[in-house]
């Protein structure tokens, strides 16, 4: 190949270009390890605020404890039906553990593996699986929804992000127990053909698990968090 | 890209090269091109990462505020004074408007829907309002505005939606109390719920518009308790 070949401008061109894909293509592993060190920083910061918010939860626990065993204690006329408002209102807001009869509904990834070029999440419990169960509850008349322990409250949301889904900032895992106190009439509902049927037909096509069973009496446990009211005027 | 064409008949080994050349430029963009697919994915999980993040410093101030507010609660008791029954009858009152017992009011957004959305599709835009720090929400039309509520429901079917047991046609709106630039930019975010479904129905107009005074009505229902007592401690 003589040197007149490479001074030939289509030659020159596609040498160019393929230099800079060549430079291009090198980068890029650079970077990715830079965005994985940015994570790892993050993930402590995570960790921090995730010790903190515990320590938060143990000690607004354990103001609410003593407050509730004063308010336990005799009190005037006035103050004890006040001290029975707030009680009902805090039963409301969904501070206040609940039991009674119900439903347990269990929902679980599929065991099956994707096919080759299958979407992975198809076989996976999604958020918004867990959004259509918890409102057919409300709708069905359920007066509490617990998910693996995390109360649903006025302000609560379901939302997947990095690969969990969270309900209340806490990071849920597989399997999802949706504990409800209602009617019984709940199981049925939940059970009908007509209802959940993109959740239904994923159990079908995917294997994706989900279980319903009546149960005699079931806890909720309290809302641990706070509530947002920094704009809200009354 | 280089585009050569070779004549089988004369191979050329010039153009031989510059036939190579020119694939493996095409390899190497092409491999940089599924490069630059692929790399939405760390950027999208890193936002989701700073969402986690900042959701969980909202949460440790409201669990500081929710400590503040059970001790003032606590010393309120204790002392049983007259400014005591104050602090008492003003967290029975917060209660109230938290769980929409009491018509409220303050700055937040307004998420206009034209368009005839499924059931599902309005609990996902609730749960995303929640998600983006919604105090307060109600869901209405023009003739008729329902306060949400925990136990709050929506079923029906495509553009007739059933929310707490009323009939609710379109055309619909969500109004948010809340801080309008976060529930704004956390509503029209990229990739969002609202792009999200903007992209699935061309055909709908959603308009999300901050505003400086909303008032929402009390829920219209009873809240009662027919199954649930609480447990004991």
């Amino acid at each position: 190949m003589s040197l007149r070949f490479f001074s030939r401008p289509a030659v020159l061109v596609a040498l160019v270009i393929t230099g800079f894909a060549l430079a291009a293509a090198y980068r890029l592993p650079l970077q990715s390890g830079g965005a994985d060190r940015g994570t790892g920083d993050l993930s402590a910061v995570v960790a921090q605020l995730d010790a903190e918010h515990r320590r938060l939860q143990a000690q607004l626990a354990e103001v609410q404890a003593e407050r509730d065993r004063l308010r336990a204690q005799p009190q005037g006329p006035g103050l004890s039906g006040l001290l029975a408002d707030l009680l009902n209102q805090q039963v409301i807001a969904g501070t206040v553990a609940l039991t009674g009869p119900g439903v347990i509904v269990v929902l679980d990834d599929s065991p099956r593996r994707p096919l080759r070029g299958e979407d992975p999440t198809l076989y996976l419990v999604l958020d918004s699986h867990l959004r259509d169960v918890v409102n057919l509850l409300w709708e069905g008349g359920a007066e509490a929804v617990a998910i693996n322990g995390e109360r649903i409250v006025a302000t609560s949301s379901i939302y997947a992000a990095g690969g969990v889904i969270v309900v209340n900032t806490a990071r849920l895992a597989p399997p999802y127990e949706v504990v409800a106190i209602g009617p019984p009439e709940l199981e049925s509902l939940l059970r009908s053909p007509g209802r959940l049927t993109q959740l239904r037909s994923r159990v079908q096509n995917y294997g994706l698990q989900f279980s319903v069973r009546r149960a005699a009496e079931v806890t909720v446990p309290p809302y641990k968090g706070g509530f947002p009211t920094e704009h809200l005027q009354w | 890209m280089v585009k050569v064409a070779v004549r089988k008949r004369h191979p050329d080994p010039a153009r031989l090269s510059l036939f190579i050349v020119a694939f493996l430029v095409g390899f190497l963009v092409v491999t940089q091109l599924r490069g630059q697919l692929a790399s939405p994915a760390p950027g999208r999980s890193t936002l989701e990462d700073a969402r986690l993040l900042s959701d969980l410093i909202e949460a440790n101030n409201r669990l500081r505020t929710e400590i503040a507010k059970a001790q003032q609660e606590l010393a309120a008791l204790r002392g049983n004074s007259s400014t005591d029954v104050d602090t008492l009858v003003s967290e029975l009152n917060r209660l109230k408007a938290i769980n929409g017992l009491l018509e409220v009011s303050g700055p937040g957004v307004e998420v206009e829907l034209l368009g005839n959305p499924e059931p599902f599709e309005m609990v996902d835009l609730v749960n995303e309002l929640r998600n983006a720090g919604a105090e307060a929400i109600a869901i209405g039309n023009p003739q008729t505005t329902l306060r949400l509520v925990y136990r709050s429901s929506i079923g029906g079917g495509r553009g007739w939606l059933v929310v707490d047991g009323t009939l609710l046609a379109g055309p619909y709106y969500l109004r948010a109390i809340g801080a309008p630039e976060t529930l704004l930019r956390t509503l029209e975010r990229r990739g969002g719920l609202i792009a999200l479904l903007r992209y699935t129905h061309p055909d709908w107009v959603i308009t999300v518009r901050p505003a400086d005074r909303l008032t929402l009505p009390v829920y219209p229902n009873q809240i009662t308790f027919k199954y649930a007592r609480a447990a004991d401690r």
